[in-house]
C-alpha cells in the first residue's frame, strides 16, 4: 500500500514537473536556439605513453590466432577508421557478421558495437579478440606470444609497475589509444565554433534540411549519433524488402531478448561518414546517396526531392575532421 | 603416591596450556571484533549513494528536458550511463568490502543492492526506449502538419468530387486537431476516433498520388499515436520506478547496519577493556604468585641446605658411633665367647687337676717302696751283713710290693693319667677352635667352607646349647665360598645364639636345624638356621634389622646383632630372609653368592682382556 501510494505520488510529481518544464520550454524557446550537434573537443586527456603502447598493440598481429591480422587491419584510422568492406575478413578469411564500424570518435559512443553490448571501450576489446570470425584468439594465447617480447614486457612494466603485462593492462592501453582517436576541426565544427564563413550555402542548406527532415532526431550530439538506439525500419519493413534476414539483423534483441528491441541498433555516428562507406550494419548501402535514400524511406517515412538529398550529402561531407592535426584522407577511388 | 602424582602433574600442565590458549583465543577474537572500522569506507558508501541519488534525480530532469524539447540532443541523457555504471560498481565493491566478514549484514544488504541494480537496469532500458520513441514521435508530430498541408494541396489540385474533397479536408483538420489534443491527453476514445478518421481519409483518396500522400500521412498519424501511447507508458514506468526509494532504502539500511556495527563495536571494545584488565590482573597475580614461590623456594632451599648440613653431620656421627657399636658388639660377642671358652676349658681342667691330685696321693707308697728297696740293696751290698736288718728291709719291701700289687696302684695310675691326657686333649681342641674362630680378627677375604664355619660356631656356642637344645645338621656338601670367615662366623653365632635364646626350657625338645644347599638358579649358597621356638611376633618383624632394636632386657643385648649381621651379608652380596610362624618357629635363610670364588679369576681375566684390547 505504502509503496504504491508513494509511487503514485512520485508519478504526480513527475507529471507536475513535466508540466512545469513544458511551460519553461515555451519560455526558453524565445532564447537563441541551441544547435543539436556540438563540436568535438580539440584535445583529449589520455596518457600519451599508454596511447603509444595502445597504438603498438592496435597494429600488433600477435593479437590474432594466426598472426594474420591486427585491429588496424579492419580499422584504418587515417582513412576513416574502417575498411570499406561490407563485412570484414577475420582470421583465415572468415567474414564478420556485421559491418565494421569506425574506431574514430568511438569514445563519444554511449555504448560500443552495433547492438551496444559493450558499455565501454575496455569491455569492447575482448569482443573482436575472441570472435571466431575476427581475431579468434584467447588471452592465454596472446599473453603467451607477447611474453616472449622482452621490449614490450619492459614497456608494460614501466607503465604498469605492479602488474606488468596482463590482459587488463593490454585492454587499458588499447582503450586509451582508442579514446585518443578523435577527429576535431571538421569544417562543420569550425562553423559551430563561430566561423560562419567556413560552410558554403549548399552545405548550410543541407544542415537546415538535415534538421527539418528530422535526421537530427537521431543523429545529434557531439558524435552526430552514437548516443541512442533506434529501430531500423520505423516507418517501413526494411528487412523484408532487403531479404536474406540473419541473426545479426535482430540487433539489440540478441543482447536483451526484449521483443521491443528487435531490429534495434545503435544509431551510428555520422562523423567522417563520407569516408566510411559502405553503410549500415549489413554494409548494404554502398554510397551516401543509397544510405540517405534508405533513411528517408524507412526511418523518416517520407520522400524528399533529390536536390534536398544532395544538399544533405554535402552537409555530411563537412563532418570529416582531422586526426592528429592531419585531415583524414579518403580512400583512393577504385578503378 | 608419588607414582600417581606424576601423571596428574603432567595432565595439569595440559590443562594450564589449554586455559592459556583459550584466554589468548578470546583476546584475539575480541581484538578482531574491535579492529577499527573504516569510517572513511562507510562515508564513501554514503557518499556514493548520495551521488547516485543525485545522478538519478538529474537524469529524470534530463529525460524530461529531452521530452519537452528543452535539450536539442541526447548527449545529456546518455552521459550518466558510465557514471551510473561506475557508481554502481563502486557501491557494490565498497559495500562488499565493508561488510566483508559480517555475513548477516551482507545478507540484509545484498537483496537491497540487487533490487536497486534491477530497478536501475529497468530504468536504463526504459530511458533507451524513451529516446528511440521520442525521436520518432517528434519527427512524426513535426511532419504531420506538413504532410496534411501537402495532402490538402494535392486534394485541391485533384479531380476529386468537391464533397469528397471537403470531407477529406474536414477529416484532415479533425485528425490534426484531435492529434494535438491527444498529445496533451491521450484518451483511448480519441485515439479510436483519430484512427477511424484516418482510415476514412485513406478510403477517400482515389488517385495514385493522393493515395501515396494519404498513406504517408496516415502512417505518421499511426506512428504518432503509437509513439505517443508508448511514450506515456514509458514515462509512467519511469516515474513509477522507485530508484530513489531504493537508494534511500540502501542508505537507511547501511546507516542502520553501521549503527548496529558501531554499537556492537562499542560492546566489544568495552568487553575488550574489561577482559584486558582482567588479564592484566591475572598476569599480575601470576607474577606475584611466582615471586612468592621463588621466595618460598629460596627459603626452602636454605632450610634444606641447613638440614643437609645437619644431616651430614649426624650421618658422620652415626658412622662414627656405628664403628664404635660394631666394635662393642664384637666385644660383646667376644665376651660371650670367652665365657663359653672358660666354661669349656674349666671342666677338663678340673678333671685333669683331680686326676693329678690322685696321682700325687698314689705316689706316697711308691716313694716308700723305692726308699726301702734302696736300703735293702744297700744292706745286701754291705760287707758285714746284718741279717736282722736285711730281714727287716726285705719284709718291708715284700710288704709294700704286695700292697701295691694288691691295690692295683699302677693300672689305676695309668688310667688316671689317661684321663688327664684326655682332659688336656679336650682343652687343646677348644684352643684349636678358638684359633679357627679367631680369624675374626683377620678380616681378610679368603675361600672358606660354610659348613666348617658352622661347626666351629657350634663348638663356641656349645655351653649355650648343650643342656637343652638338640642340633640337627643337614649339610649339602656345598663348595667353598669367598668372603670374610670371621664375619660370616659372627653372623652364624648371632643367629644360633638368637635361636637358642628364642627357645626356653620346656617339655617339647628344642631343636635347631642347620641346613646348607645350593640355589642353582640364583648361583647362591643357601644356609638355613631353623628353630622350633616361639616365632617372631608380627609387630617386631619389620624392625628386626633396625639398629638398637632389641626385645631383650636392658644389658643383655645391644640390639645391634641382627643389624650388623644384615650389613655383613649385604656387603658379601647376599641376603637374609626370614620365615616365621608363631609358636612353630623361625627360619633365617642366608643367601650368599656361590660364584664369587669361581668367577673372580674369570672376571679378573676379563678385565685384563679389556685392558689389553683397549
Amino acid at each position: 500500500m505504502d509503496h504504491q501510494s508513494t509511487s503514485r505520488h512520485r508519478q504526480f510529481q513527475f507529471l507536475g514537473l513535466l508540466a512545469a518544464l513544458a511551460t519553461c520550454g515555451w519560455a526558453t524557446a524565445q532564447a537563441p536556439p541551441q544547435e543539436p550537434i556540438t563540436p568535438i573537443p580539440t584535445t583529449t586527456q589520455e596518457n600519451p605513453r599508454k596511447v603509444d603502447l595502445g597504438r603498438k598493440l592496435f597494429n600488433d598481429t600477435r593479437l590474432s590466432s594466426d598472426n594474420s591480422i591486427s585491429c588496424a587491419s579492419c580499422h584504418e584510422v587515417k582513412k576513416g577508421g574502417a575498411d570499406r568492406q561490407a563485412l570484414s575478413s577475420g582470421v583465415q578469411g572468415r567474414l564478420g557478421k556485421v559491418n565494421t564500424p569506425t574506431v574514430l570518435n568511438s569514445r563519444y559512443n554511449f555504448r560500443q558495437f552495433w547492438d551496444g553490448r559493450a558499455a565501454s571501450l575496455e569491455e569492447q576489446v575482448k569482443g573482436p579478440l575472441h570472435d571466431p570470425n575476427e581475431m579468434n584468439t584467447t588471452w592465454a594465447q596472446v599473453l603467451g606470444k607477447l611474453s616472449n617480447d622482452a621490449a614490450l614486457g619492459a614497456e608494460f612494466k614501466a607503465l604498469y609497475p605492479k602488474t606488468g603485462l596482463n590482459a587488463n593492462n593490454i585492454t587499458d592501453a588499447l582503450a586509451s589509444y582508442q579514446r585518443s582517436l578523435i577527429t576535431p576541426n571538421a569544417r562543420f565544427d569550425r562553423y559551430l565554433r563561430g566561423d560562419k564563413n567556413v560552410l558554403g550555402q549548399d552545405e548550410l542548406r543541407g544542415y537546415q534540411l538535415f534538421k527539418s527532415y528530422g535526421c537530427v532526431a537521431c543523429h545529434q550530439g557531439v558524435n552526430v549519433g552514437g548516443n541512442m538506439f533506434q529501430t531500423f525500419g520505423v516507418m517501413g519493413d526494411y528487412f523484408s524488402q532487403r531479404g536474406q534476414p540473419s541473426d545479426a539483423d535482430l540487433g539489440r534483441y540478441n543482447v536483451t531478448k526484449n521483443p521491443d528491441d528487435k531490429h534495434v541498433f545503435k544509431v551510428p555516428s555520422l562523423r567522417n561518414v563520407a569516408l566510411t562507406a559502405p553503410y549500415f550494419h549489413d554494409g548494404s548501402a554502398k554510397t551516401l546517396e543509397d544510405a540517405v535514400d534508405v533513411m528517408f524511406r524507412y526511418q523518416l517515412g517520407r520522400s524528399a526531392p533529390e536536390l534536398d538529398k544532395k544538399y544533405i550529402i554535402k552537409f555530411l561531407h563537412t563532418l570529416t575532421g582531422e586526426l592528429d592535426g592531419q585531415p583524414l584522407k579518403p580512400w583512393a577511388q577504385e578503378p | 603416591m608419588t607414582t600417581k602424582s606424576i601423571p596428574r602433574r603432567g595432565s595439569l600442565r595440559w590443562v594450564y596450556a589449554l586455559v592459556a590458549l583459550l584466554l589468548i583465543a578470546v583476546l584475539v577474537f575480541l581484538v578482531l571484533q574491535t579492529r577499527a572500522i573504516n569510517l572513511n569506507a562507510s562515508n564513501e558508501i554514503i557518499g556514493t549513494l548520495r551521488n547516485l541519488k543525485q545522478v538519478d534525480a538529474d537524469w529524470n530532469v534530463d529525460v524530461l528536458r529531452a521530452k519537452t524539447g528543452l535539450s536539442t540532443n541526447y548527449d545529456q541523457v546518455a552521459s550518466p550511463l558510465p557514471l551510473i555504471a561506475q557508481l554502481e560498481k563502486q557501491l557494490g565493491e565498497t559495500t562488499a568490502e565493508y561488510w566483508l566478514d559480517r555475513h548477516e549484514s551482507v545478507s540484509r544488504m545484498r537483496p537491497l543492492l540487487d533490487h536497486f541494480s534491477k530497478l536501475m537496469e529497468q530504468k536504463i532500458a526504459s530511458i533507451e526506449h524513451f529516446k528511440s520513441q521520442n525521436a520518432i514521435l517528434q519527427n512524426s508530430s513535426r511532419f504531420l502538419p506538413l504532410a496534411a498541408t501537402e495532402l490538402a494541396q494535392a486534394l485541391r489540385n485533384s479531380s476529386q468530387a468537391p464533397d469528397q474533397r471537403q470531407r477529406a479536408e474536414e477529416l484532415l483538420n479533425q485528425i490534426l486537431a484531435s492529434s494535438m489534443s491527444y498529445a496533451q491527453t491521450p484518451d483511448p476514445e480519441l485515439r479510436k476516433l483519430i484512427s477511424d478518421n484516418a482510415t476514412a481519409l485513406q478510403a477517400l483518396a482515389q488517385s495514385q498520388d493522393l493515395q501515396t500522400l494519404a498513406d504517408t500521412f496516415v502512417a505518421h498519424v499511426h506512428s504518432m499515436l503509437r509513439q505517443q501511447e508508448r511514450g506515456d507508458q514509458l514515462l509512467q514506468t519511469l516515474a513509477s520506478l522507485p530508484t530513489a526509494k531504493a537508494i534511500d532504502d540502501l542508505s537507511d539500511a547501511h546507516t542502520q547496519e553501521n549503527d548496529q556495527l558501531l554499537a556492537g563495536l562499542q560492546g566489544y571494545q568495552r568487553a575488550l577493556a574489561i577482559y584486558s584488565t582482567l588479564l592484566l590482573l591475572l598476569l599480575a597475580f601470576v607474577g606475584w604468585k611466582l615471586f612468592r614461590n621463588y621466595q618460598l623456594l629460596n627459603q626452602t632451599n636454605n632450610t634444606l641446605a641447613q638440614a643437609n648440613t645437619a644431616l651430614e653431620r649426624s650421618h658422620q656421627e652415626l658412622q662414627e658411633s656405628q664403628v664404635q657399636l660394631v666394635q662393642s658388639e664384637k666385644m660383646s660377642a667376644l665376651g660371650q665367647m670367652v665365657a663359653g671358652i672358660a666354661h669349656e676349658i674349666n671342666t677338663p681342667l678340673a678333671y685333669v687337676k683331680s686326676t693329678f691330685s690322685i696321682v700325687r696321693d698314689q705316689l706316697g707308697p711308691l716313694d716308700e717302696l723305692s726308699q726301702h728297696s734302696k736300703a735293702l740293696t744297700q744292706a745286701m751290698r754291705a760287707p758285714q751283713r746284718d741279717q736282722q736288718l736285711l730281714n727287716q728291709h726285705f719284709q718291708r719291701v715284700e710288704q709294700l710290693a704286695a700292697d701295691l700289687s694288691d691295690q692295683q696302684v699302677m693300672p689305676e695310675m695309668n688310667k688316671l693319667l689317661d684321663d688327664g691326657v684326655h682332659g688336656i686333649d679336650q682343652i687343646s681342641e677348644i684352643v684349636l677352635n678358638l684359633k679357627n674362630f679367631s680369624r675374626l680378627d683377620r678380616e681378610r677375604i679368603t675361600n672358606f667352607s660354610v659348613e666348617a664355619g658352622l661347626e666351629s660356631t657350634l663348638l663356641l656356642a656349645r655351653n649355650l646349647l648343650k643342656n637343652h637344645i638338640e642340633i640337627r645338621k643337614d649339610y649339602g656338601q656345598i663348595p667353598e665360598i669367598s668372603g670374610s670367615p670371621s664375619q660370616i662366623n659372627q653372623v652364624f653365632l648371632n643367629l644360633i645364639t638368637n635361636a637358642a635364646q628364642a627357645m626356653p626350657e620346656r617339655d617339647t625338645p628344642n631343636i635347631i636345624t642347620l641346613r646348607t644347599s645350593i640355589a642353582p638358579e640364583e648361583h647362591m649358597v643357601l644356609i638355613e638356621i631353623q628353630d622350633n621356638g616361639s616365632g617372631i611376633p608380627e609387630e617386631v618383624l619389620p624392625r628386626i634389622f633396625d639398629p638398637f632394636y632389641t626385645t631383650k632386657p636392658i644389658g643383655q643385648g645391644s640390639g645391634m646383632g641382627l643389624s650388623i649381621s644384615f650389613k655383613i651379608i649385604q656387603e658379601h652380596g647376599g641376603r637374609i630372609l626370614i620365615d616365621t610362624v608363631k609358636d612353630t618357629g623361625t627360619v633365617f635363610t642366608i643367601l650368599l653368592p656361590l660364584s664369587n670364588a669361581a668367577t673372580t679369576p674369570e672376571k679378573a681375566a676379563n678385565s685384563a682382556d679389556a685392558l689389553f684390547s683397549d
